[in-house]
């Protein structure tokens, strides 16, 4: 079995730091917000109903919170369903071994600043926080953090998140 | 629609409960429909013989991004159209397979006592059909005044 310190070699952890550029993300309109209601059955006005969100203090209807920190980043957008080198989440480009294609969500803390509206512009910057290896049950698995913010078309911080997966061999039970 | 807040700031003590959601039995149809939205065309959620002979499970788990987008969904319909989601953490700590009930809840545990900044902390819990945790986490909401 592989040991925790030799996995991360000095190229995979040369990426702790690395940061992109200010990317849009691909905008979320109402046909997102149906898909997402229908996913998760969640028929709040708020997001569909102008009037109603103007009443609670919104200027329009609101882009489900969701739809502003999680579903944005996992968007394909070539035509052959692969993202674009250039998304904003670098941690899926870090060059693990090539058996680490086992990926999972180890955690997340997410923090929304503002609200964010359909059709918005919104953009993203996000850089590798941590990369470290840990000995479990099922083998050695590597956790990659990653911290993101997501930018209005204002320049104004809608959204803050600090977001960790963690990749194992093809085989964990 | 006519808006109906449902709590308020004053309404909430430290230990009250929140309310629980129940969710299940999970479907092929839950999760194929959070791929699509998703574009996660992991076969870890939807593909039974892939994940049985390449992954070492039973069959198909859902995703985390999911089990969190059920567990938001709760606040925000507990917190009403006045409330703020302000933060959550969550830590998944095991999976949901195809077949298994989920179930989401916590507790006040702080709330300000600054009434300008009317934040509440709480615990947050998910357990599977077995009462076993499949996730823990914590949030921070801000509830309007009465």
């Amino acid at each position: 079995m592989a040991d925790a310190n030799d996995i991360v070699t000095p190229e995979i952890r040369s990426w702790i730091g690395r940061k992109t550029p200010l990317t849009p993300l691909l905008v979320m309109g109402d046909s997102d917000i149906r898909r997402y209601a229908d996913a998760t059955d969640d028929r709040n006005p708020l997001w569909f109903d102008d009037a109603y969100a103007k009443e609670a203090g919104y200027k329009q209807r609101l882009l489900p919170p969701t739809l502003v920190g999680w579903v944005p980043f996992s968007l394909k957008e070539n035509d052959d369903g692969t993202a674009k080198d250039d998304k904003p989440d670098l941690r899926r480009r870090v060059p693990v071994p090539p058996n680490y294609t086992n990926v999972r969500n180890a955690g997340s803390e997410t923090e929304w600043l503002l609200p964010a509206y359909p059709n918005e512009q919104l953009s993203s910057q996000s850089v590798i926080t941590d990369i470290v290896a840990r000995q479990g049950r099922f083998g050695v698995g590597i956790y990659i953090s990653q911290e993101e913010q997501v930018l209005n078309p204002a320049g104004q911080t809608v959204l803050r998140r600090r977001h960790t997966i963690a990749l194992f061999p093809e085989k964990k039970i | 629609m006519s808006l109906k807040q449902p709590i308020s700031f004053e309404d909430v003590k430290v230990r009250d409960s929140l309310p629980t959601a129940q969710h299940g039995p999970l479907t092929i149809v839950d999760t194929v429909r959070w791929a699509g939205l998703q574009e996660n065309w992991q076969h870890l959620h939807y593909d039974r013989d892939h994940v049985r002979e390449h992954n070492g499970l039973k069959t198909f788990i859902a995703s985390g991004a999911y089990r969190q987008a059920l567990l938001i969904r709760m606040l925000t319909d507990w917190i009403g159209p006045r409330g703020w989601l302000r933060k959550i953490n969550v830590r998944h700590t095991y999976s949901t397979f195809e077949g298994d009930s989920m179930s989401f809840g916590g507790r006040v545990v702080r709330k300000s006592e600054d009434s300008s900044d009317r934040w509440i902390e709480c615990e947050l819990t998910g357990k599977n059909q077995d009462n076993k945790d499949i996730l823990i986490g914590a949030c921070t909401l801000v509830l309007p005044p009465r």
